[in-house]
């Protein structure tokens, strides 16, 4: 596995993290009249980046925004906010488990036999 | 984990507004309050905890949660019922009971409770997400 695909996996972690805040903070106030949902979004700008090597990589930034999606101009959607929370927490997983088994390979070819 | 704070203060206000719904259907029958006149049912204010640049900012420094704003009285008029031998009755012998909206009261009972849940769950979504970090590399 390359270097650019870790650093790749550790700039979606911190997006992931990003948009976990987030998430919380839109159910936190599902309740104040008018509040209007915040998103994060990265994996588009991260996917761009990708393409133009390590220094773009290294600088893409979760960027936060208000959700302009038709569905939550009338609140917070309870529903949509968890399952974008557990979706988040999935994929967080799976990218740690990802970074773990690149470690493990490094321990390997580390190892003496 | 800031997540986990953000929920956590989710989880205080809606318990907080639970807490003022179940005050609000306790009195129900309360014909006289300190104040004078019957009780008035309460709502808690609640809304984004921001400073200045969290509402100008697109970074994450402006999430921080919830937070009470305060309390308000509604203005829902009293109804009055004629009971001439109540100590509480006026010069007409009427006596005024809160006008508690029960079915409005038990909506925003049940939108708190969901509410609650739903703070719960992302915070457990969060503490996932915490505990794996603490894996990498096992």
């Amino acid at each position: 596995m390359s270097h650019l695909t870790s650093v790749m996996a550790l700039k979606a972690l911190d997006g992931l993290s990003e948009r976990a805040e987030v998430t919380s903070e839109n159910i936190a106030n599902a309740n104040t009249p008018g509040y209007r949902p915040l998103k994060v979004s990265f994996e588009d700008s991260l996917r761009v980046a990708a393409d133009q090597g390590m220094d773009a990589v290294n600088a893409v930034q979760p960027k936060i925004e208000r959700d302009n999606d038709p569905a939550e101009a009338s609140g917070v959607r309870l529903d949509l906010q968890m399952a974008t929370a557990s979706v988040t927490s999935a994929r967080y997983a799976a990218l740690i488990q990802i970074l773990s088994l690149q470690m493990q390979h490094a321990r390997m070819a580390i190892g003496s036999n | 984990m800031k997540a986990m704070e953000i929920s956590m203060s989710g989880l205080d206000v809606e318990w907080r507004r639970l807490e003022v719904i179940a005050n609000n259907l306790a009195n129900a029958n309360t014909v006289s309050t300190p104040d004078g006149g019957p009780y008035r049912a309460m709502r808690l204010l609640s809304g984004p905890k921001t400073s200045f640049k969290g509402h100008m900012g697109t970074d994450a420094s402006g999430l921080n949660g919830v937070a009470v704003y305060g309390m308000e009285a509604e203005d829902t008029p009293p109804h009055k019922v004629h009971e001439p031998g109540n100590p509480a009755a006026d010069a007409n012998g009427d006596v005024s009971y809160p006008g508690i909206d029960h079915a409005a009261e038990m909506m925003l009972m049940i939108k708190t409770s969901r509410a609650y849940e739903a703070n719960l769950v992302a915070m457990n979504a969060a503490r996932e997400m915490y505990v794996k970090s603490l894996d990498m590399g096992h």
